[in-house]
């Protein structure tokens, strides 16, 4: 292929042309194949060459530029931020208008007519006997004043059916705030995508750096008040069909943004080494290919700096450092090969998103360098997953920021999606760390565990929230012999948890700590529905010296299989058995596609030994609420249900029945037509019967994808609203506790 | 700052290939015309802003590939668009026949408010005609959608059909914000009588005390 070999001699040629479809291919070749060849590699022929081909090619192609699909994108994603700007800039108005307005906190809600009455709602202006009266808005029924209303007539609503028969009527106000709520619905395009489409919030000079609280409500928003999570995420897809816009709901935002929990805010891990734990006594360096060490992130504020984070028994030492490279978007930071024994924390916590400033960033570094290195000296480096919103919170900004450079948008973009990436991946191996203390007695033979905290584990729910707790076991443990496993209590919606407990192995003799077992500590997300792992810590019991208490402040890892699995940490699969289910929103039927592939291990419920299953669904609408709504606590969702309206917003459906199996195959599909917006707001119910005739059927398990879900669940809901039109596949583990019904 | 527009409307070209998407689109765009044949490789856009009744319309208009093998890419597009004009060649009855699987593929992907206009392009070329005026129209009427002859080459109707279109949209945002916010807010969205009938009282009461 001549243009091929074209490209090759000129890789760094800024003419994109790679994608050239076929037939043009062959025309251009022909003319195109040997002078490419003719000429040689240097620097001024090359010049030469690539514009006599730019020529060609726009000769050739009567100035279409965008040849390349991917120029074409681009410039499609940047007339979508400039006009995502400018829907944010109508948005911004509209609410400036509603805060300026007098009545402003009536305006949403709707009751207290009375007292405005005789003042306007927006200008506060008290109607005269002898003034003009008072209208009423047509909308918003609010009392307003002539100088605030505008003839509805004037404000060309004027769709002529409309206002034909009210023509009667001499008088149809609209307030100024609703007439601007109907053009902006007019303008940004509203009307079609039937709510707001993305939008970026323009940047106040004043507010400046400061990332506008994205999670505003905007009260007037028609049908669904979910707002596109996507819009805060970087224009991430190429494809800007609009139709595909992820939505989220809103409360999301307002949910994680009133959160009282302080949220670790640390810059996304691109750690490639894992820590290392060897034998005591060791230094350990670790060095950061990529970008470890020095985060510089977006966090500028006193009091995000949390000093207290280094948990070590030696004295740490902070010091922040403006970063020499304060980029755009705090991702680069470099830092190789750091000496021994030092170690970087970046527990950046923020006290409050409203610090978080991207405009000017600042990176801090943090080295708590441990002086007095004591045995099990532990690499720490702090930077798990974000909690899904945080990435949200820091984005429009750096849209904005896109938007004044258009050449850096593609840069940006990338890192932005490789944020996105990094969060829909859990974020590689951050499963944060445990801190431990461990002591052992000889002549008691026993090991007392101090389990002190874990911080920065994984979130398990959609307010990135975890509720954990460990168990504790001594392995490998011999066969036959009565596990000792031991657990902690669970600490509810934490991700820094603070255990502090005692937990104590007894019988533990000396040739256990020198045959090389280890103490596995596991950490789990408690939840009904089942164990979702959170990590896993090793701790060499051959360390370990009589009398003397050793403290671990270790990472946690990915868990680490061990044989008898079962045996060793209890029945961590559900008793319930698992169910394979594939998720997939189809944009083109507009429905939520459902797949039964089969169940595994259901418990047997007919004398024969086996049970005859089949999978009842149905989609409804998830119960209002309340982040205390855990997963087990079902009554409520009946009661919940009850109250509202009990509308199922889909047909229910059920599998066939399979006949004397405890892992039946069904392999059926159902279509929950919904719009994907709306997902969120729903929730799946699954419930595995067994089928009996004669008597009312035997429930078996159950299983519920929602956004209130927590864990392996929540994240298969999530990726399917957020990437439709691709089958999400999962094993979930049923659960015991009844599923709301019909 | 950004020249500023009041409404962005999406259109969208679609029809076989070779009927002249790329031409229309070029001679609205920039009012220029090439005879040379280029396919179109997956997906273009062009925009243009157009003034209507003092407002200011950024179209950007979607040029999309009629060959078979770009329709997984094109159909990613049919979503986001509010206006879609479908183009065939007069001189060509086998692109008039596809309309009507083009117009299924429309209902497919698109979005239900979607606005369509129908397009005969190449219509400068009478002897080579294959397909009259009057069964475009029909087909035309048959959708219930508008109808226009246009010739890129010797710009005829270009301007007019894009503005039809655009027309079309903006009066439908109209239609359909009032479908809209009539629900919007909670409180009231109708004209109640109660309403009405309780204001004279209190401009009575108020009446009495003075």
């Amino acid at each position: 292929m001549g243009l091929s070999k074209r490209q090759a001699s000129c890789p760094k040629s800024k003419i994109a042309y790679r994608m050239v479809c076929e037939d043009r291919v062959t025309g251009l070749q022909k003319r195109l194949s040997f002078r490419a060849t003719s000429y040689p590699y240097g620097g001024g022929t090359l010049h030469h060459y690539r514009a006599s081909f730019a020529d060609f090619v726009s000769n050739t192609c009567h100035q279409q530029k965008s040849i390349n699909p991917e120029t074409v994108i681009r410039r499609a994603e940047a007339l979508d931020l400039s006009e995502q700007e400018r829907v944010g800039r109508l948005v911004d108005r509209l609410e400036n208008m509603k805060r300026n307005c007098v009545s402003a906190g009536n305006l949403s809600g709707s009751a207290d007519t009375s007292h405005s009455r005789y003042s306007c709602a927006l200008c506060g202006e008290k109607f005269t006997v002898l003034g003009a009266g008072p209208a009423i808005c047509k909308d918003c029924r609010k009392h307003i004043c002539q100088k605030c209303g505008i003839e509805a007539t004037m404000v060309s609503c004027g769709s002529q059916i409309g206002f034909a028969q009210n023509s009667q009527r001499p008088r149809l106000f609209l307030c100024r705030i609703c007439s601007e709520t109907r053009e902006m619905w007019k303008k940004s395009g509203a009307w079609f995508f039937k709510g707001l489409p993305k939008y970026v919030l323009p940047d106040k000079k004043l507010e400046r750096g400061r990332p506008r609280r994205t999670s505003r409500a905007s009260s007037w928003a028609v049908v669904n008040n979910l707002r596109s999570l996507e819009s805060l995420e970087p224009d991430s897809s190429s494809d800007e069909d609009a139709g595909r816009r992820l939505a989220m709901s809103r409360s999301l935002g307002t949910h994680e943004a009133s959160s009282p929990t302080p949220t670790l805010a640390e810059e996304k891990n691109n750690r490639s080494s894992t820590p290392v734990f060897g034998p005591r006594g060791d230094a350990y360096s670790r060095q950061n290919s990529g970008n470890a060490g020095d985060y510089s992130n977006g966090l500028r504020s006193a009091s995000a700096t949390d000093v207290g984070q280094s948990q070590f028994s030696s004295t740490a030492s902070v010091q922040p450092l403006p970063s020499p490279r304060g980029s755009g978007h705090g991702m680069q930071g470099r830092n190789s090969g750091q000496g021994f024994q030092s170690q970087f924390m970046n527990e950046h916590r923020q006290t409050s998103s409203d610090q978080l400033n991207s405009n000017q960033v600042h990176s801090f570094r943090k080295d708590s360098i441990e002086s007095s290195s004591s045995q099990g000296l532990m690499m720490l480096d702090q930077n798990q997953s974000h909690s899904l919103l945080h990435y949200h919170e820091m984005d429009p900004e750096i849209l904005v920021v896109n938007n004044e450079g258009p050449i850096n948008n593609q840069n940006h973009s990338e890192a932005l999606q490789q944020i996105v990436r990094g969060l829909t991946a859990a974020a590689g191996d951050g499963y944060g760390t445990l801190e431990v203390s461990l002591l052992y007695d000889p002549a008691a033979q026993y090991l007392q565990c101090r389990v002190q905290r874990a911080r920065g584990l994984r979130p398990m729910d959609i307010h990135g929230l975890t509720d954990s707790f460990c168990k504790l076991n001594i392995l490998p443990i011999a066969i036959g012999s009565p596990s000792q496993r031991l657990r902690t209590k669970t600490v509810h919606k934490t991700r820094d948890p603070e255990y502090n407990e005692m937990v104590t192995f007894y019988g533990i003799t000396e040739t256990d700590m020198k045959n090389g077992r280890a103490l596995h500590i596991l950490v789990l997300q408690d939840d009904r529905a089942g164990k979702d792992f959170l990590g896993e810590a090793k701790l060499p019991l051959c360390q370990l010296q009589p009398y003397r208490m050793i403290h671990y402040n270790v990472y946690l890892e990915n868990h680490c299989q061990v044989e008898h699995e079962e045996e060793v940490w209890g029945e961590d699969l559900s008793p319930r058995g698992q169910i394979l289910v594939t998720l997939s929103y189809s944009t083109r039927r507009r429905a939520l596609l459902v797949n039964i592939l089969r169940a595994a291990n259901l418990p047997a419920m007919d004398s024969n030994g086996f049970s005859d299953p089949f999978v009842k669904l149905y989609l409804i609408k998830r119960p209002e609420d309340n982040s205390q709504q855990t997963s087990g606590s079902f009554s409520n969702v009946q009661y919940n249900k009850k109250k509202e309206s009990r509308k199922p917003t889909s047909a229910i459906y059920n599998t066939g029945i399979k006949w004397k199996t405890l892992n039946p195959e069904w392999n059926e599909e159902f279509a929950f037509e919904t719009r994907l917006t709306d997902l969120t707001s729903q929730m799946l119910c699954l419930s595995v019967w067994d089928k009996d005739l004669g008597k009312s059927n035997d429930y078996l398990g159950g299983l519920i994808l929602s956004c209130s879900s927590k864990g392996e669940r929540l994240r298969h809901w999530i990726d399917a609203i957020k990437f439709p039109d691709h089958r999400h596949q999962a094993w979930h583990s049923l659960q015991e506790d009844p599923i709301p019904t019909e | 700052m950004a020249k500023t527009y009041d409404y962005l409307f999406k259109l969208l070209l679609i029809g076989d290939s070779g009927v002249g998407k790329t031409c229309v689109l070029f001679r609205f765009s920039e009012d220029a015309f090439n005879t040379t044949f280029i396919s179109t490789i997956g997906i273009d856009f062009k925009i243009r802003t157009i003034d209507l009744d003092n407002k200011k319309v950024k179209l950007q208009i979607w040029d999309t590939a009629g060959q078979e093998r770009f329709r997984t890419i094109t159909t990613a597009y049919y979503r986001g668009a509010m206006g879609i004009m479908l183009v065939y060649d007069v001189n060509n009855e086998r692109s008039f026949e596809n309309i009507k699987n083009w117009i299924r593929n429309i209902e497919e992907n698109a979005s239900a408010d979607v606005e369509k206009m129908l397009l005969g392009n190449k219509c400068d070329l009478a002897d080579r005609r294959q397909v009259s005026k009057q069964r475009g129209e029909q087909l035309a009427v048959e959708y219930g959608i508008k109808f226009m002859e246009t010739s890129a080459k010797a710009s005829i109707n270009v301007e007019e059909a894009f503005y039809t279109l655009a027309r079309d949209i903006k009066a439908k945002t109209e239609k359909k914000l009032k479908e809209a916010s009539n629900p919007t807010k909670s409180g009231g969205h109708a004209l109640r009588a109660p309403e009405i009938s309780r204001k004279p009282p209190v401009w009575l009461a108020r009446c009495s005390i003075l």
